[in-house]
């Protein structure tokens, strides 16, 4: 049987290490080194220091934002899960990292959210969209593979969109933001691997649904 | 055996009539100065012709600033591609593509400028003036050199539109990101951010098509290795489609031009606007 303490010790701690990158890209983003924030002599005449209406958005989930940021962590769990069987069907080969990199970012994405959502965090994939996509994942065909890997993350990107509409709580709005951003980056590798490179709608478009709590 | 110094040697010579009447008037005249200098309210005194110091407006950063905002910087992309086709920098290869980021940024300004009029705003039609002058313009120097400025030009004019290109789309995507928090209007959250996903799958196309497949697909950086991602041979920073596991707001470092003396490369970093960039209520396009 396993130590209960110890796997809430794991749990705990790669929560910790989600928020501890988050905080990190944040603490980047608000202590820039660069002139534009820096040198007050550029302002533009016209302008004195200029001020910001506070948010009036509040930071935390509120308990709406639990349950639409509990089923982006199933969708992030079992994007994880779906690249983890491609691996085990060797689409990776022993050269190719994109696949990894996709299961590592899910995986980071799904801890940002377990760090945010704490003990409300569903901690576990959606079971019904893992069996609907796994046919399509079960191949070591690396292009096959990078095709619905690109469905996939377009299909993700429209889903967490439609939540950013949705979500009072910046944390959850701001957490989002960076993941969709990168799984938008995701999409364009994952249509250059599956030989659509030439093809500008397949590197650069999203034309696809987002999905609904109650789809998942 | 011991020496008795002489006053008048150590220039204190005793006050002489005529001391004591200029001491006693330049302190006459320093005190009816600080005297004019007073004011009531314990504000300083003015002295002479100063003109009247008269308080800068207020400005706020509100929804309409950031839209405004935002748009200049989608002008400021369509500009800077317009001069890198100008100069002829882009590899043949790129030109499609480059096309086809300028009529998504000319969609989006115009998407833009429609949310600032639903807004309540008047839209900023032009690119962004801090942009252009302390970014654009030094930038586009290290393309085509300038002597004047000690300025070698690019050995890889090719490489260095494309550094450029790279840049440019991460810091609009990065823009789009950070308004996603500054925004108050909730519903302008899910009108900007599909723009900034457009911004950054542009970016990952550059940066695929400057470094080739599979090098530029994935950034070390995703497996830990954070010196394999910043280091190579010549001297040209690295740039990758997929940067990190989140998207981050951080400067976007660059390398341009040729190999100096010290075998290194003109570096330089962009990033997303601050106060400064941003294009205030008051400000119009330049006729």
């Amino acid at each position: 049987m396993e130590n209960p303490t110890r796997r809430r010790l794991l749990v705990a701690g790669l929560a910790g290490t989600a928020a501890t990158a988050l905080v990190g890209q944040r603490t980047s983003a608000t202590a820039p080194t660069e002139p534009p924030s820096t040198d007050a002599s550029s302002i533009e005449p016209g302008s004195s220091e200029p001020t910001s209406a506070p948010p009036t958005a509040p930071g935390r989930p509120t308990d709406a934002d639990v349950t639409l940021l509990g089923f982006a962590q199933q969708l992030e769990l079992t994007a994880r899960d779906l690249y983890q069987l491609a691996i085990d069907e060797g689409a990776a080969g022993s050269e190719d990292r994109v696949l990894l990199a996709c299961h590592k970012n899910h995986q980071a994405a799904a801890d940002a959210l377990s760090a945010m959502l704490g003990r409300d965090a569903p901690q576990k994939r959606d079971d019904a969209l893992f069996d609907e996509w796994a046919p399509r994942f079960t191949s070591a065909d690396l292009q096959e593979v990078a095709a619905a890997g690109l469905e996939l993350e377009n299909m993700l990107v429209a889903t967490q969109i439609e939540m950013i509409g949705q979500l009072e709580g910046l944390d959850g709005i701001e957490a989002l933001g960076a993941t969709l951003l990168m799984q938008s980056r995701m999409g364009t590798v994952l249509a250059h691997l599956s030989g659509q490179g030439d093809d500008p709608a397949a590197l650069l478009e999203n034309s696809a649904r987002a999905l609904t709590p109650t789809e998942g | 055996m011991t020496i008795d110094p002489d006053p008048s040697s150590l220039g204190r010579a005793p006050m002489s009539r005529r001391g004591l009447l200029i001491t006693g008037g330049l302190g006459i005249s320093l005190g009816a100065v600080i005297a004019a200098c007073g004011s009531d309210d314990g504000e300083p005194g003015r002295v002479g012709l100063a003109p009247t110091i008269t308080d800068l407006p207020d400005v706020e950063v509100d929804d309409i600033v950031l839209l405004r905002t935002a748009s200049s910087l989608e002008y400021s992309t369509i500009d800077l591609y317009e001069q890198l086709l100008e100069l002829d920098a882009f590899g043949a290869d790129s030109i499609p593509l480059i096309d086809r980021f300028i009529e998504d940024h000319r969609r989006h300004a115009a998407g833009l400028a429609e949310l600032t009029v639903a807004a309540g705003g008047e839209p900023y039609e032009c690119p962004n003036r801090w942009m252009s002058t302390r970014v654009v313009e030094p930038l586009l120097l290290r393309i085509t050199g300038d002597e004047a400025e000690d300025i070698e030009p690019s050995d890889d004019p090719a490489r260095d539109a494309l550094t450029l290109a790279n840049a440019f789309e991460s810091m609009l995507g990065a823009t789009y990101q950070q308004f996603l928090v500054q925004i108050r209007a909730a519903e302008l959250r899910q009108e900007l951010v599909p723009y900034g996903v457009e911004e950054v799958r542009h970016a990952a196309a550059a940066a695929i098509l400057r470094d080739g497949a599979p090098d530029a697909y994935i950034s070390p950086a995703v497996f830990g290795d954070e010196n394999a991602a910043t280091s190579s041979d010549d001297g040209v920073l690295p740039i990758f489609a997929v940067t990190g596991h989140f998207a981050s707001l951080a400067p976007i470092e660059m390398t341009l031009g040729p190999l100096n003396d010290a075998d290194t490369r003109f570096s330089t970093s962009i990033q997303t606007p601050a106060e400064n960039t941003y294009v205030y209520r008051d400000q119009a396009c330049e006729a």
